[in-house]
């Protein structure tokens, strides 16, 4: 006689899809939406969470890289390869989500960005500081706006998700005979030799495209205490406003896959593992580093949720790299950290 | 590499730590004392296990969602009618959400026990109710006489009902 799974969960709360910002390579795999559980109540969720991604180490193929390799491109005859040197990424992001019903809920979320980034440019061997030029954002990021409908099954487990990407955040680089701009309101680097010249527009606040999301998920208990959930996302690029010939630019597409457990033992306090599968395709356009833009990782992210009152809850996670695969020279976190509060109202 | 590990090991404490004392049902055995389940009743009284000491009393998890479950259901309500004088008290608790509550109060009127909502699929001392069916038979002494969790083929049918419950009810009040 077969067996019904209980897949009602009390600490589920709000659907948040997976943030997927300006950042190479660089993770942002993490899925909030199994940190926090999956919904299947009605009513507003409101929630804010903190991303920390600190991009230190400069990493090629699937192996890390000196600084000094790299500017060792630039030694050679001809040889013309950015060496980056750090970019700190804090991203704080606002959630505001809206279930009419237990099938159908509705998020937005609008992320703040505050990005460093210091590079040495085309320099060659030996590296100095005074070589370093730098640069600094805080300003909003891209929105994204997502829908999901989970009224497939009558336990709500198994979802899937429709969404944009809008080009809110600032964008752009130089123009196409570059003497100008294009885009809106680029930042320049602020510091160093390059002061006064534009960032590249893959480190900008925005990218200026406009993507299309499109996601799933399902997740059910597999014993007394333990759920297991796996949930995808693809992102791609659809519109973009660089679309200048000689100054065009479009992000590469994100795919995210993450699978996981929750001990489910309590209520209150849930502890998970999560393995976060990323890839991301390259940039293109003109404006777009193309050859250091690709990749492939794989994060093994443990957590926990922990309900500090009946409809709030705090959420944390650490992420390592298990594997990457990177093209070109890209920097790359060691590790990153999300913290995040939400609250059904 | 190392620091990789720190951190792994340092979430893994953590993740340790916040355990604590989980709400599992290790503690569920036959032959001892079965936890206490309190819960209201969808008329809006409130029962306890502990005040039906001297009864047989049978507690079933069900959704209206589920199949087994409804076809189990009719079973146990025959069954209650039949053996009502002996002392037998069955209690059903569903794990419908708010927003199904009409159907579930179609099919409880059916049945002819009190049945509640269980707002939580956590009971404490049973664990996370994981699946469904499952039912706990206890014993007129407040005893664990059957234990749903540890049944492969949990849908109680009328020869199980015979087998296990029958003979609970032959014992003297």
């Amino acid at each position: 006689m077969p067996k019904h799974n209980v897949v009602f969960l009390s600490l589920a709360a709000i659907l948040t899809p997976q943030v997927a910002l300006a950042c190479a390579t660089c993770g942002c795999a993490l899925s909030s939406d199994a940190a926090m559980g999956y919904s299947a109540n009605a009513g507003w969720q409101i929630s804010l969470q903190y991303d920390y991604i600190n991009q230190n180490q400069l990493r090629s193929g699937s192996h890390a890289i000196s600084p000094a390799q790299v500017a060792a491109i630039n030694d050679s005859p001809g040889g013309d390869q950015e060496v980056e040197n750090k970019t700190l990424n804090r991203y704080y992001t606002l959630g505001i989500g809206y279930s009419p019903n237990t099938d159908w809920n509705v998020k937005l979320l609008v992320p703040y960005i505050d990005r460093s980034h210091t590079t040495y440019g085309s320099s060659g061997n030996p590296l100095t500081a005074d070589e370093l030029s730098g640069s600094k954002i805080s300003s909003l990021g891209d929105v994204k706006l997502v829908g999901s409908y989970q009224g497939f099954l009558p336990t709500h487990n198994l979802g899937v998700q429709l969404g944009v990407k809008l080009p809110t955040g600032d964008y752009g680089g130089p123009d196409a005979a570059g003497t100008g701009t294009v885009g809106h309101n680029p930042v320049r680097f602020n510091s160093g030799p390059g002061a006064g010249e534009i960032l590249d527009t893959s480190l900008q606040a925005g990218t200026g495209s406009t993507d299309l999301i499109v996601g799933a998920y399902y997740y059910q208990p597999v014993s007394q205490n333990f759920d297991a959930f796996i949930n995808g996302q693809f992102q791609s690029a659809v519109m973009h406003a660089l679309d200048q010939p000689g100054a065009d630019f479009r992000p590469g597409n994100q795919e995210t896959v993450s699978l996981g457990l929750r001990y489910e033992a309590r209520p209150d306090i849930v502890p998970q593992l999560q393995v976060n599968l990323s890839h991301k395709s390259a940039d293109q356009g003109a404006l777009a580093d193309t050859a250091d833009s690709a990749g492939t990782v794989i994060y093994l992210s443990p957590g926990v949720t922990v309900a500090l009152a009946h409809k709030t809850l705090l959420y944390g996670f650490i992420q390592v790299p298990a594997y990457s695969h990177l093209d070109g020279y890209q920097l790359f976190p060691r590790w990153t950290a999300t913290v995040g509060v939400s609250e059904s109202l | 590499m190392a620091g990789v590990r720190k951190i792994l090991l340092a979430a893994l404490i953590l993740a340790a730590a916040l355990l604590g004392r989980p709400a599992l049902a290790d503690g569920l055995q036959v032959g001892r004392t079965a936890p206490e389940i309190t819960f209201k009743t969808l008329d809006g009284r409130t029962l306890d296990t502990r005040s039906m000491l001297g009864h047989v009393v049978i507690v079933t998890f069900w959704a209206t969602w589920c199949p087994p479950c409804r076809a189990e259901l009719p079973v146990l309500a025959g069954y209650a009618k039949k053996h009502a004088a002996q002392g037998l008290q069955v209690i059903g608790l569903s794990l419908d959400g708010k927003d199904s509550l009409d159907e579930v109060n179609k099919l409880a009127d059916t049945l002819g026990f009190p049945v509640g909502l269980l707002p939580s699929p956590w009971l404490s001392g049973y664990g996370r109710i994981w699946h469904i069916p499952v039912s706990f038979v206890i014993d007129r002494q407040g005893r664990l006489a059957y234990n749903g969790w540890d049944d492969s083929d949990p849908e109680l049918t009328a020869a199980k009902l015979n087998t296990i419950v029958t003979p609970l009810l032959a014992s003297h009040r």
